[in-house]
């Protein structure tokens, strides 16, 4: 048996960029359920594909507080970012037990294709928008901490790692 | 010891009810321990021997999962539930066989197993939590059962045609 689907850092696939979805099918479906599972059994605000070893460009957003609001992205991108910012303390369930503020656009305008296998585009601020870039980033492979300056980045890894 | 190939689903070896063990012998040992080995390489919380293609009724388990905590490694011939609590829980289950799906599989909360130890002799012991989850999906391979069969037939049937498109590509590679 395996447990726990979240991969964990330095694991390969969270430095690697996903692939486009061609079509939103029955099994992109379920893998979109099955990563809103993932963030509620976190809990998260959001969650992408290559977090659960899925290396497809798929990303669940819920930063509502009475939950069940998740929005389910293929493909997303973000087409437009204000030029204001938001410092906002990030963490993820692939590096355990650390999180950094992160300066990120205040707001976002994102194109994804949805459920439907439509393009939809939605206008995020607050802990949406955060999470957003969020999980763009690890599509692209990246992790929040690589928004940090190299002495920073490096000790967060340090105290990972000592915690580990 | 060895790590040996786990093997991947559908593969008929992964349907076939497993024989007991008449005694712990050296070679039985030696299996255990590359079955321990090839788990923890892969890693995976559990193992059954059909899925290193040795049709014979062993197990072997480790549900430590914090990276700081010492390591439990369990080895178990014949295993055998001998009673089951009425309460269920429901965990997310992943296969070394089946790998990288994951699905919600509803079964005992507790359960008690019978058991023959490495030095042959024998165990008896309740599960809970995690372990409870894992020896339950570990017998079950005993009797040529995997968790997706649990699921619904549409799951199921998505899971396996991904399975055998994978070992398409695995055999050309």
């Amino acid at each position: 048996m395996t447990a726990r689907p979240i991969v964990l850092w330095p694991d390969r696939r969270l430095r690697s960029a996903a692939e486009p979805v061609r079509a939103v099918t029955d099994e992109i479906r379920a893998i979109w359920e099955q990563m809103v599972e993932v963030m509620e059994a976190m809990p998260g605000v959001g969650l992408a594909a290559s977090q659960i070893g899925v290396m497809l460009r798929l990303a669940v957003v819920d930063a509502s507080a009475e939950r069940g609001q998740a929005v389910r992205m293929a493909n997303p991108e973000i087409i437009d970012a204000s030029a204001d910012t938001k410092r906002h303390d990030e963490a993820s369930p692939c590096l355990p037990g650390v999180s950094a503020v992160i300066t990120r656009p205040r707001k976002v305008a994102v194109r994804f294709v949805n459920q439907a296998g439509q393009v939809d585009r939605r206008d995020w601020e607050g802990l949406w928008a955060v999470s957003v870039q969020h999980q763009i980033d690890h599509l692209n492979g990246l992790m929040y901490f690589d928004n940090l300056s190299k002495v920073k980045r490096d000790m967060l890894l340090r105290k990972a790692r000592k915690r580990a | 010891m060895s790590i040996r190939d786990i093997l991947i689903h559908p593969d008929p070896r992964l349907k076939k009810l497993a024989a007991p063990v008449a005694s712990v012998d050296r070679d039985l040992r030696a299996l255990a321990d590359d079955m321990l080995a090839t788990m923890y390489d892969a890693p995976g919380i559990g193992l059954a021997a059909p899925q290193v293609g040795v049709l014979r009724r062993l197990i072997v388990m480790d549900c430590v999962k914090e990276d700081d905590a010492a390591p439990q490694p369990m080895v178990l011939f014949n295993p055998e539930v001998t009673w089951i609590s009425e309460e269920t829980s429901t965990h997310e289950e992943g296969c070394l066989s089946i790998p990288e799906h994951f699905a919600e599989v509803t079964r005992p909360a507790e359960v008690r197993v019978q058991w023959v130890d490495m030095d042959g002799k024998p165990k008896e012991e309740q599960f809970d939590g995690l372990w409870s989850t894992c020896v339950q999906h570990e017998i079950d391979h005993l009797n040529g059962i995997l968790f997706i069969d649990y699921l619904g037939p549409m799951k199921r049937q998505m899971i396996t045609r991904k399975m055998a498109k994978l070992k398409r590509e695995k055999a050309r590679a």
